[in-house]
């Protein structure tokens, strides 16, 4: 049975930039691991850009990602709650939520990511 | 909330950090190669390619650790950066003697020989070890920045 690779991030006065890159490369080293299909593996890019982009405003904190079976987890803990993700992600909200199911929580404040590799 | 560091003067750099929990598996080098990749400016190919090969090996020396143990703890790598930039692989292992680090820093001991070569590659390399694991700091000065 496929096993579930975790890796998590804390961030301390780090600026947006860094953050989405070093996550972003994770991501992107542990989905090549599971044989996913290189056009997913690159399209994931967009959304998860446009995810960092959203939130950053809300101060990343940490990232929590989970990877395995099939599928991808991503929680962003935040320094502050999102309340309204439609609006928070605007128009872009479509296209991400193509790739992702994507909520929010209040407490602790974090924004969850969860999609299919398959 | 936090949009971006903030600082006094505008050479400045504040001192800021990530740290990033993987599991105990070969992946994890792959990882940690490629976010420090995606983190450093490195001045040259030369200097990314001995920084990685240095992290490499002690990453994996790491990771061999918490197998020995039969360890299911995370692995983790510390980017610290601001006055001075180093990256810090921490492992929840046993632990060196003290007489055996000082054999490592020579490059005498075989289980050490790993870490030997990753000093010979990163300049400034340091090894805190006790009982509960080891931490490895691999400076960045001279070789990189983070940004």
């Amino acid at each position: 049975m496929k096993t579930t690779t975790s890796v998590r991030f804390a961030f301390e006065q780090c600026d947006p930039s860094l953050i989405s890159r070093a996550v972003m490369a994770a991501v992107d080293q542990v989905v090549a691991e599971e044989d996913v299909d290189i056009a997913l593996l690159e399209a994931l890019d967009y959304p998860l850009g446009e995810t960092f982009e959203a939130i950053r405003s809300y101060g990343i904190e940490n990232v929590d990602i989970e990877i395995g079976g099939g599928s991808i987890r991503l929680v962003f803990g935040l320094a502050a709650p999102v309340t309204d993700v439609r609006r928070v992600f605007g128009e872009n909200f479509d296209v991400v939520s193509s790739f992702f199911e994507v909520t929010a929580r209040s407490e602790p404040a974090c924004v969850e990511l969860t999609g299919s590799l398959v | 909330m936090t949009e971006a560091r903030t600082g006094g003067l505008a050479d400045s750099r504040l001192d800021s950090r990530f740290r990033i929990e993987l599991p105990a598996q070969v992946v994890s080098i792959a990882v940690g190669r490629s976010v420090i990749r995606r983190v450093v400016t490195f001045v040259d190919e030369d200097a990314q390619s001995s920084f990685l090969v240095a992290f490499t090996e002690v990453m994996a020396n790491a990771i061999d650790e918490h197998r020995r143990i039969g360890s299911d703890d995370a692995v983790g790598i510390e980017v610290c950066f601001g006055s001075d930039d180093v990256v810090k692989i921490i492992d929840r292992g046993e632990g060196f003697q003290p007489d055996d680090i000082e054999m490592i820093h020579d490059g005498v001991t075989e289980r050490g020989r790993g870490l030997a070569l990753a000093r010979a590659f990163v300049a400034g390399l340091t090894i805190a070890s006790g009982p509960t694991g080891t931490t490895a700091s691999l400076p960045l000065a001279g070789c990189g920045i983070v940004r």
